[in-house]
């Protein structure tokens, strides 16, 4: 005899005399009647868990309330008004309508939101994450004006600028907005400063492609993700540029993302349209090429997942001693 | 054989009338029953592209008929369309936070002047602030002057015809930093142009334009013509068909359409686009599709300025969502014009009463604009 009380039920309704219509029905019977029962009951919770096993479909249902994570904690004497709130990619119009569309070209996955309050200011907290941390550098460098003050709050890049703060870190970018435009910076500062230290390891050390152009000698400001084309050629979209001085002489160093699994075609297209508009193609192979352009040459080289390369008006042969540098680089990473 | 001195004389006003009347009929190119001024064939600039030159009014400048607008461009693709023949680039230092303007100067570096002239434009209060910022400008341009400053007006026909400007402009003039002036307006285009011409100060137009605009604004550029006023025009595109619109414009009496160029290759078909021949039956084809195209979209008319009971700058606030994010894709330029725009005159202030989209002829939902604005750039 089972000791639980649902147990003692099953066992005498498959031991007990149970008569339909006037007839026994016989044990077999019974034990199946109990197997599809259970099976029955089973798929009913499913079906009413549904969200807990796939949550992105519920949230994209007609549900307008955004749910809850509550990741992330205040600093001792702040508070966090109600409860966080989360807008996966798809549904951040309820919260940043008009901005989505250009969050999603660099691949953004999910708003996490919070109001909060501290020192007597409110503040807007707006935590995205990216699907990648070039996606993260790329949605900052859009946002950030070209006249921003750098701050350092233990972030990659970070800027004060228009009373907000913005920082980006890993596959994160952050936006912390005061209500009031004359809140004191440091308060702003403070807050987002909290809010890196508490970046999820494999968020916060995610590094990009971008992070492949060395920081030394890099002119300030001179890093940017070039969408549509780099230095006219369409061929270089989507493709990562930042300035050098070294010794006196000024050059460009290139970083382009590629998937290795297709047969990228980068370095072929660079090459038809250094042809089309004046450029002088003075070697080519498909991993590699070199070419004069408006006075300058330019050197891309394919290799594993990424093309590098080097601009300016330098001898082609320094500027490929720095793509050398570009590929050490790639290597210690390895 | 010696003829006298007077008949000499005679047979010499004969050759200079001649030369006179002869270049005034090369000068002119009938165009309809409109009539451009053009330049004689042989003061015309050439190119290795072929593109074909006009005389920007009175300021007797042989300008391309695409000129380059620097929103988004580089230093390289600055280059290559010098290179390729266009010769007028127009900037700001309000472009792009600067970039715009230093991407310009560091492409026209050791570009002849008179191969790459420059149209400047200042917004209003630069004269009041003094002449910082256009040194400013021409220290980033290398240059010791621009071509034409362009004062940068809109919705507003009175502060055209303000003296401000002019003493701005004659105080640059006499220090040789600027030749000619010039306005640019997208709100309010017509009464504002219309207001220019009236002053005589201006020696060219800069409206925003396109071929649905045509019926109202017209009238303006014959009027334009006939005062010897160059029109550059700007913000031509309606619809993903940017190029199929250029020839008709270029039939009528404008000197040149100035567009955002980001690559080589928008740089050859801009330049491929303006050489096309269209038979007048395709003319009409065009601005009607154009005026279809433009149903529901924004033409900066400045009807929603004038009906907003809060003074907002309806219109600037539409253009940043409506021209730059979805007609060109540039987030950061309509962020930047929301930024331009004067706080208590922006987003934030609108009280969605509905004024201003009752007022507006094209049916734009304009609060949603609004609304928009708001949370992109706000």
């Amino acid at each position: 005899m089972p000791e639980s009380r649902a147990g003692a039920i099953l066992y005498s309704a498959i031991e007990g005399n149970v008569r339909v219509m006037g007839k026994a029905v016989p044990k077999r019977e019974k034990i199946t009647s109990a197997f599809l029962l259970a099976v029955l009951i089973v798929f009913v919770s499913m079906i009413g868990l549904e969200g807990y096993f796939r949550p992105t479909k519920t949230n994209l249902s007609a549900t307008s309330q955004p749910t809850a994570v509550g990741g992330y904690t205040v600093p001792t004497g702040w508070a966090i008004n109600g409860a966080w709130e989360t807008y996966p990619n798809g549904r951040m119009y309820e919260k940043i309508d008009g901005r989505e569309t250009l969050f999603q070209q660099y691949g953004a996955v999910r708003l996490e939101f919070a109001s909060v309050t501290g020192k007597q200011r409110d503040f807007d907290v707006y935590i995205y994450q990216m699907s990648d941390p070039d996606g993260a550098l790329g949605i900052y460098l859009a946002q950030v004006p070209s006249d921003y003050e750098e701050i350092e709050i233990g972030a990659t890049m970070a800027d004060f600028s228009g009373g907000q703060v913005r920082a980006f870190q890993g596959k994160i970018y952050l936006e912390i907005q005061p209500m009031d435009k004359t809140t004191d910076s440091k308060l702003t500062r403070e807050l987002a400063r909290s809010f890196i230290s508490q970046l999820r390891t494999e968020k916060a050390a995610a590094r990009g492609i971008f992070s492949m152009l060395p920081k030394k000698n890099q002119v300030k400001g001179s890093l940017t993700l070039n969408t549509d084309n780099t230095y006219g050629l369409k061929s270089l979209g989507n493709t990562f540029s930042a300035g050098y001085e070294v010794n006196g002489q000024s050059f460009d160093l290139l970083i382009k993302k590629i998937d290795p699994q297709k047969d990228d075609q980068t370095i072929q297209k660079a090459r038809d349209e250094l042809k089309e508009f004046d450029g002088k193609v003075l070697t080519f192979q498909s991993d590699k090429l070199t070419a004069e352009i408006l006075g300058n040459t330019l050197i891309l080289v394919k290799e594993g997942n990424q093309i590098r390369g080097a601009y300016g008006s330098m001898p082609a042969g320094e500027l490929e001693s720095q793509i050398s540098k570009l590929k050490d680089q790639a290597d210690e990473r390895k | 054989m010696k003829g006298t001195s007077r008949e000499f004389l005679g047979q010499s006003a004969k050759v200079l009338a001649s030369g006179i009347i002869g270049s005034a009929i090369l000068n002119k190119t009938v165009r309809g029953e409109e009539t451009t001024t053009q330049p004689s064939a042989s003061s015309q600039p050439t190119s290795k592209s072929g593109i074909e030159y006009r005389t920007l009014g009175r300021t007797g400048l042989k300008v391309s008929v695409m000129s380059l607008g620097s929103i988004g461009t580089n230093e390289n693709t600055v280059r290559y369309a010098v290179d390729q023949g266009i010769n007028f680039i127009h900037t700001s230092i309000d472009y792009g936070s600067g970039k715009a303007i230093r991407e310009v100067g560091k492409g026209i570096k050791g570009k002849d002047p008179d191969k790459s002239m420059i149209g400047l434009k200042v917004v209003w209060n630069w004269a009041a602030k003094g002449d910082g910022t256009l040194d400013k400008s021409l220290k980033i341009l290398g240059r010791d002057h621009v071509d034409v400053i362009f004062f940068n007006i809109h919705n507003d026909p009175e502060k055209v015809a303000s003296e401000q400007a002019k003493e701005a402009f004659d105080r640059w003039k006499k220090a040789g930093k600027v030749r000619y002036m010039g306005l640019t307006t997208h709100g309010g285009m017509k009464e504002c142009m219309l207001s220019a011409l009236e002053t005589g100060w201006y020696d060219v137009l800069m409206p925003s334009y396109n071929l649905s605009l045509r019926e109202e604004l017209l009238d303006v550029f014959n009027k334009a013509q006939k005062k010897n006023v160059g029109i550059v025009l700007m913000k031509t595109k309606v619809s993903e068909k940017d190029l199929e619109p250029i020839p008709a414009m270029l039939k009528d009496p404008v000197t040149t359409i100035c567009k955002g160029m980001h690559t080589f290759s928008e740089v050859k078909a801009y330049i491929q686009a303006s050489k096309q021949e269209m038979a007048a039956g395709d003319v009409a084809r065009v601005i009607r599709l154009a005026s279809l195209r433009a149903m529901g979209r924004c033409t900066m008319c400045g009807t929603c300025t004038g009906a907003c009971k809060n003074g907002l700058a309806v219109n600037d606030i539409v253009r940043s969502v409506d021209y730059y994010v979805d007609t060109m894709g540039d987030y950061e330029a309509g962020q930047e014009v929301y930024r331009g725009i004067d706080e208590q005159w922006n987003a934030m202030n609108c009280g969605d009463c509905g004024a201003c989209e009752k007022a507006c002829p094209n049916r734009v939902p304009v609060r949603s604009y609004i609304r928009r604005s708001k949370e992109m750039f706000a």
